[in-house]
């Protein structure tokens, strides 16, 4: 018979007074080596004799019950777009008088895109009297200046260039210089990839009549989603992310997160807040948190809809993907404290946000979590694993919703009307292993960064469009 | 000859093999023919201007005079000189009109009428789509179905129904008792306006500050915060935003110089005005004779109470919710869009 300090024994006995401890035990201490392990004893080896096995069990518990709480939470997003009452309480407003409005367009070496972007926005229905539009060309060495500077002859009083000769690198470095030429309170931020509607800016801009508004985000759509298997498989992340996940949040009220381009922000609330910090990778997460724990709010709006280029090289989107994870865990590191702490935040809000922040970490995590299964299974622990498989199985989903849960994927896809790409679905476990051992070399890198005091780098994603027509 | 138990491992190996692999088949087959691989498409032209469908009538119809570029969807029908002689019922194009029609009687149209000229109709009149280039007056108890535009005012009688887009450059009119979804005009008129209306308010604001009332949190230089419910005082001046996480009552004559929001209700007192947006995710009471420049925005209901004043003549704006009910005698200038329900309630 079993015994231990929690009074394993009485397990047998079921005294109902140790109903807890008896239910706990098993999940804590089952995991044992065989070498060191009496046959056919039970199921509960002890946690004094096998220390190492019960501590690695514990972990495995607790990562199992993280990834369970990230599956609840895809699946009450999921739900909630299903089933919920969708919020989109901006939309309508068509007729205002619309603020006077500045937008950016960062741009470092896009003689590719950027004539399209500003094609488009020269092309827009907003007052022509209300908006600024400044190309943030930052230090290009390419034709980007001379595409630019046409645009400006052509349209006089209608576009101030603001072009970066040095400084900083980044995007969020040249976004902060070019802040300081903003007009009005409001500032739109497009990448130079971008190719907003007619109708796209009025969208962003009507949430900020509400003065409880820092950000606003509008839904990216990938334009070259046919290109290959990676930019379809990215297509269907980006459906999920968007319009399951991000919609949901702003349904629930809790935290849609504010993108760094496709939106705004209020500059009275920035600067509110600390101002625009240019010492990130993430400065779109970073504001967004910031915004949020000093209790202004950030606004998804789903039918505000741009194209974007998605990178069409495995290589590159592994860059991409480590340059978010980098910068995501640089906000998590600063602020998650600050935020679990806020005073301006509902439990509901509270609870999402911490999860967010923590989300570009999950995948280390379920790779410890792996090792430690495997771990435990060659030490013959196994009795406890072949009854966690259930468990294993939703932590798998759990960790595969840290970009876009498979269910999320199918139901936005579906919402957006699109239903035979979805057979292409079981590749994403492809993508979501690149991910994650992506994400995971990320946060390894950071935590050297910050030890070797290493400066981080911003590797700017590649371009594939064709020139535009108007800069040959 | 294999052991038993070995066939067994196999079979069982092979089917957790298929079991794992079927769902690559399709996958593949897509990877490599594909069938769905459009971008999701993104109108670049995409605006939510309330007379779309009334400008792509107008277009077509001029394609068809000759007097713009074709549009590929020309196919319409003239209605004869005399109105009366129209069959409206048996139409099975779009009608154009060359001239005004006066009708005391009901017109019934199922097919999307356009006018030159002006369009008056007898009580229970009903359209499916109507544009006119000069005013359009329906009798009471009629009924628009999908849209209808006036190049001028726009006018509807009594306990009509006024279903999804109706617009027009000069003026709407709306008798009591009508129902409504989406309105947008320089100026909409609610209700007979016969009654004097209640009377306007006559006080003496003076000067506050927000930073005086309990809990207010100054957000920035223009705008304050206060957690919990706040009530201003009446016949006071408040200059920038507040939010509030509560419910905001503004008192009597009250005017804030700003935008408000309120999360759990509004209530804009008699007299008081709000020169800025209002936004709310619940209920927005809107009393006699208040006036808000907007947009008004509200997550839930809207009631708006008889001569309050939504808007400016120079400056229209958008009231937006999931109900608004407004009582005879209101204005809004600019856009009114009731999600579920908008009615026109007597005073």
């Amino acid at each position: 018979m079993l015994t231990d300090s929690c009074g394993a024994a009485s397990v047998v006995a079921g005294l109902p007074a140790r109903r807890t401890c008896a239910v706990l035990l098993p999940l804590l201490t089952a995991a044992a080596p065989a070498w060191a392990q009496p046959v056919a004893e039970g199921l509960v080896p002890s946690f004094k004799d096998y220390p190492v096995a019960a501590v690695m069990a514990c972990l495995l518990v607790l990562i199992v019950l993280i990834m369970t709480l990230y599956g609840i939470r895809h699946f009450m997003f999921t739900m909630n777009r299903l089933t919920g009452t969708q919020r989109h309480p901006y939309i309508d407003i068509a007729v205002a008088r619309w603020p006077m409005i500045t937008v950016f367009i960062a741009a470092h070496n896009e003689e590719r895109v950027i004539a399209g972007c500003m094609e488009a926005l020269l092309n827009t229905d907003y007052p022509a009297d209300c908006l600024k539009i400044i190309p943030v060309n930052d230090r290009s060495g390419d034709g980007t200046a001379a595409i630019i500077d046409g645009y400006v002859a052509r349209y006089p009083g209608r576009i101030w260039p603001f072009h970066r000769v040095g400084g900083k690198a980044g995007k969020s470095a040249a976004l902060k210089d070019a802040l300081h030429f903003a007009q009005g309170d409001i500032a739109i931020i497009f990448d130079a990839d971008y190719v907003p509607g007619r109708g796209l800016l009025k969208q962003l801009v009507a949430p900020f009549f509400d003065p409880e508004v820092g950000a606003v985000m509008g839904r990216v759509v990938p334009v070259n989603s046919g290109a290959n298997l990676l930019t379809r498989l990215l297509d269907l992340e980006r459906s999920a992310g968007y319009q399951v996940d991000q919609q949901a949040r702003m349904n629930l009220n809790l935290m849609p997160q504010y993108g760094g381009t496709v939106g705004g922000v209020r500059l009275s609330a920035v600067e509110a807040v600390g101002g625009w910090h240019d010492d990130t990778l993430a400065e779109d997460t970073d504001i967004t948190f910031r915004l949020m724990f000093n209790g202004w709010k950030t606004v998804y709006t789903n039918r505000s809809e741009c194209y974007e280029e998605v990178p069409e090289e495995w290589g590159v989107r592994i860059k991409q993907v480590t340059r978010w994870a980098k910068g995501h865990n640089q906000v998590m590191a600063r602020y998650w404290w600050q935020f679990a702490t806020s005073p301006y935040l509902t439990r509901g809000q509270r609870v999402d946000g911490l999860l967010l922040l923590f989300v570009f970490v999950i995948p280390l995590v379920m790779l410890v979590g792996w090792c430690l299964a495997l771990g435990l299974y060659f030490l013959n622990a196994g009795s406890l694993l072949s009854q966690l498989i259930p468990i294993f199985a939703l932590m798998i989903y759990g960790t595969l919703g840290n970009f876009a849960a498979f269910f999320e994927i199918v139901v936005a896809v579906l919402i957006d009307g699109n239903r035979r790409r979805l057979r292409l679905l079981p590749f994403n476990m492809l993508g979501f292993l690149v991910s994650l051992f992506a994400i995971s070399g990320a946060v390894w890198s950071l935590m050297l960064d910050r030890l070797l005091k290493r400066d981080m780098v911003w590797d700017k994603t590649i371009r594939y469009r064709e020139p535009h027509k108007v800069a040959k | 000859m294999m052991p038993d138990t070995y066939l067994t491992h196999a079979a069982f190996a092979l089917v957790c093999l298929i079991l794992l692999t079927l769902p690559f088949v399709p996958a593949f087959c897509e990877w490599l023919r594909p069938t769905d691989l459009a971008a999701l498409p993104v109108s670049a032209n995409y605006t939510s201007d309330i007379d779309h469908f009334a400008r792509r009538l107008h277009t077509d119809v001029s394609a068809k005079l000759g007097e713009g570029p074709a549009t590929g969807y020309e196919d319409f029908d003239f209605l004869p000189g005399e109105p009366g002689a129209a069959d409206w019922k048996d139409a099975s194009k779009r009608l154009i009109a060359r001239s005004s029609i006066t009708q005391a009687n009901a017109i019934l149209s199922q097919q999307p009428l356009y006018v030159q000229g002006d369009l008056r109709a007898g009580p229970a009149s009903a359209f499916s789509a109507v544009y006119a280039t000069g005013d359009i007056g329906l009798g009471a108890e009629s009924e628009i179905h999908d849209w209808a535009h006036a190049d001028g005012v726009l006018r509807v009688g009594r306990s009509a129904i006024a279903l999804r887009r109706v617009s027009a450059g000069v003026a709407i009119e709306l008798g009591n008792e009508t129902w409504f979804e989406r309105l947008q005009a320089p100026a909409l008129y609610f209700g007979s306006r016969e009654g004097a209306g209640p009377a306007p308010y006559s006080g003496s604001p003076v000067e506050a500050t927000y930073a005086s009332l309990p809990d207010a949190v100054q957000q920035t230089p223009g705008l304050f915060l206060i957690r919990g419910n706040c009530a201003l005082p009446p016949d006071s001046v408040f200059r920038g935003s507040l939010v509030v996480t509560g419910f905001l009552t503004i008192g009597m004559g009250t005017t804030v110089v700003g935008d408000i929001k309120a999360r759990e209700g509004v209530s804009i007192g008699y007299g008081a005005q709000v020169h800025g947006a209002v936004t709310c995710e619940k209920r927005v009471y809107v009393f006699k004779q208040a006036r808000a420049w907007g947009p008004l925005v509200s997550e839930s209901d809207v009631l708006m109470g008889s001569g309050a004043v939504i808007g400016l003549p120079d400056a229209q704006t958008t009231v937006s919710a999931q109900n608004i009910i407004v009582e005879d005698g209101v204005t809004v200038h600019g856009a009114v869009w009731a999600h579920e329900v908008g009615m026109v309630k007597s005073a």
